[in-house]
């Protein structure tokens, strides 16, 4: 048993003294390294929220969050980014990258921060873009890149920093069928080749199929958390 | 070098607004340079004018004449005083002055001047009054006889050749009288001067005050002038400090130097009116830019960018920028400056008369002090570091979902 992630009992309440929304309710998970869960549920459900919470860049109203066997809910802004950097891979639904830099820049800018040298950086970056199949687009810009191209750029960027687990939240929501199926192949390949544990938030019932964890939330409560 | 590359690719990422915003520094700094020097240069030609016929631009005097112009504070030769003078490497040259107020007249009319017994020849190298004859010739060492301010002598009816007489207070009481013939007419720039002041050579004005070997000053003609204040402190050693006192031209001449600060602080205000616009263009191109890039940030704190980091990316950004405008701005106003060094402008008509009038020769040539120059860059990059403050504190306010989601 190996848990990167535990949260107990999470609520986290917006606006307080006004109307307060529950986005999320009373939560409590584990997710244990290689697992491949999907997050599902109806809009408004609280998947966002839940993952923002998971990596650290929302604080819980109340319950905690346990990445990697350290509580990240008292944690202070700083040491959280830095974190972050070091324990958690993010591929957002759009517009992940920096759109002044190539492919390859954009992977090597998270080790860049973390320190590393510059072949390491580099030789890493190539690796990377390899592994998610796009070894000729080193150079190009975002720009010049289509959707699903940006967002397997965005999956190779997220496992550079060698995360405990990569948090998505819709990474498919705005790419097409073939682009989907593309991307969620090279995600499960991940999992199944170097183990890499994945959180997603989807829709899309073509991407549940892939999942081997499914998580459904309603009004900010697990509803049901099957394994298929 | 990675966050510098990030910087300067980001710089060009709104191209034509990054071209707005360097090219409005660019003309301001070229325009806060162009009115500087002018406004230098003409000064500094009207100081240099003014100060070098009347003053000169330190003075040493017995100490207490100036607070009492009389001939019996005048000084006899001191060897002690010419050899530090002699010797000083700061001192270009020196002249002695023997100068009184005494009555003149011709025929009918009779007028108050000034009488400025001087070292022709030596006066001759730095005054310039020998190129200003316009009857006439200048003094030499040993002539006996006097010259005149243009609008003195036309008061009096006199031109070169004819006769004056003058009456004075002498040394120690004593009556000074004398006709002279006047050997030359000397046409000033500057009015008020034209119509009082005449010279003599210093020899004839002793015997005529009755001083024997005295001066009433020793003008110094120093081989820099920007830091006379400090020059006039050290000039005499203690000893010497005790007998006589050293003046600036500021000081001889406040009137002036206050005409020339208030320019400079006028100069000043228009610099800054100017530079404000530029600094709340700055602003808006910052504003725009943190607005454009807000969903990035989040992206990027949201992976692991520290904010100090996204700052310095920020900053280094606005710097390379502004620094551009600034750097091509001074290089761009280099060549015009010389351009009108060499081809000074000169006022015509009406504005000319009124610049003769304030005694501001109606020529422009601009000035090359390169502090001129290197000071609009230092201005354009406190701007952007006073704006980078607001950048920074911006960026360290950002919350990343916040910023993801807008
Ligand atoms: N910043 C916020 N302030 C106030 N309420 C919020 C905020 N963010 C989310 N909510 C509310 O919290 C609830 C959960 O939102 P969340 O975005 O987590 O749902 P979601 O499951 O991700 O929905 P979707 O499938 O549409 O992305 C919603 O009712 C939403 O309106
Ligand atoms: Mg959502």
């Amino acid at each position: 048993m190996n848990e990167v992630i535990k949260i107990t009992d999470v609520s986290k309440i917006y606006n307080p003294e006004a109307i307060p929304v529950k986005a999320v309710d009373g939560v409590t998970l584990t997710v244990e390294a290689g697992e491949f869960t999907a997050l599902v549920g109806p809009s408004g459900s609280g998947k966002t929220t839940l993952l923002n919470l998971i990596g650290g860049l929302d604080h819980p109203t109340s319950g905690t969050v346990e990445i990697a066997g350290t509580n990240i809910t008292t944690m202070r802004e700083n040491a959280l980014i830095d974190f972050r950097l070091r324990h958690i891979g993010f591929v957002f639904q759009a517009y992940n990258l920096v759109p002044v830099l190539s492919a390859q820049e954009n992977v090597e800018l998270v080790m860049l921060l973390q320190g590393k040298s510059a072949k390491e950086r580099s030789d890493r970056a190539k690796e990377l873009l390899a592994s998610v199949g796009l070894p000729d687009k080193l150079d190009k810009r975002p720009s010049e890149l289509s959707g699903g191209q940006q967002q397997r750029v965005a999956v190779a960027r997220a496992l550079a920093s060698k995360p405990g687990f990569i948090l998505a939240d819709e990474p498919t929501a705005n790419l097409d069928s073939v682009s989907t199926s593309n991307l969620l192949d090279i995600m499960t390949r991940l999992n199944k080749e170097n183990n890499m544990t994945f959180i997603f938030s989807t829709h899309d019932q073509r991407v549940i199929d892939k999942a081997r964890r499914v998580i459904k939330l309603v009004d900010g409560k697990i509803e049901s958390d099957s394994r298929q | 070098m990675m966050y510098l590359k990030l910087a300067w690719r980001n710089m060009w990422r709104s191209r034509r607004r990054t071209m707005i915003t360097v090219s409005s520094v660019l003309f301001a700094v070229i325009f806060a340079i162009l009115m500087r020097v002018i406004a230098v240069g003409m000064f500094e030609k009207m100081i240099a004018d003014t100060v070098k016929i009347t003053s000169g631009y330190l003075q040493i005097h017995q100490k207490g004449y100036w607070d009492n112009k009389t001939v019996d504070s005048a000084f006899a030769e001191d060897p002690r005083l010419n050899s530090v003078l002699d010797n000083n490497p700061d001192v270009s040259c020196w002249t002695r002055k023997m100068e009184s107020f005494s009555l003149a007249s011709a025929g009918e009319r009779t007028k108050g001047i000034l009488i400025s017994g001087i070292e022709p020849t030596k006066e001759k190298k730095f005054s310039g009054i020998s190129g200003l004859c316009v009857d006439g010739a200048y003094l030499a060492d040993s002539d006996r006889s006097v010259l005149l301010a243009e609008g003195l002598a036309k008061y009096l009816g006199l031109k070169a050749g004819d006769t004056i007489v003058l009456l004075g207070q002498g040394y120690h009481g004593s009556m000074a009288t004398g006709k002279y013939p006047v050997k030359g007419i000397v046409k000033l720039g500057m009015p008020e001067l034209n119509k009082v002041l005449a010279w003599m050579p210093l020899g004839l004005a002793r015997d005529f005050l009755g001083t024997g070997t005295a001066n009433t000053a020793i003008s110094v003609i120093p081989a820099h002038t920007n830091d006379l204040a400090r020059m006039s402190a050290h000039l005499l050693p203690a000893e010497l400090k005790e007998k006589y006192e050293v003046m600036t031209w500021q000081e001889m001449i406040p009137e002036l130097d206050q005409l020339y600060k208030g320019k400079m602080v006028q100069n000043e205000i228009m610099s800054g009116i100017l530079y404000l616009v530029i600094a709340f263009g700055i602003f808006g191109t910052i504003l725009m830019m943190l607005n454009e890039r807000m969903h990035e940030f989040g992206i990027l704190l949201a992976i692991g960018m520290k904010k100090w980091i996204l700052a310095v990316t920020v900053v280094l950004e606005m710097i390379l920028m502004s620094v551009m405008g600034a750097l091509l701005g001074i290089a761009a106003a280099i060549p015009i400056v010389w351009y009108l060094r060499i081809n000074p402008l000169r006022f015509q008509g009406d504005t000319a008369k009124v610049m003769e009038k304030f005694n501001i020769d109606p020529v422009i040539i601009p000035s090359l002090e390169p502090h001129h120059f290197l000071m609009q860059g230092y201005i354009v990059g406190c701007i952007s570091v006073a704006l980078s403050v607001f950048a920074v504190i911006k960026i360290l306010s950002i919350k990343p979902i916040d910023a993801i989601n807008s």
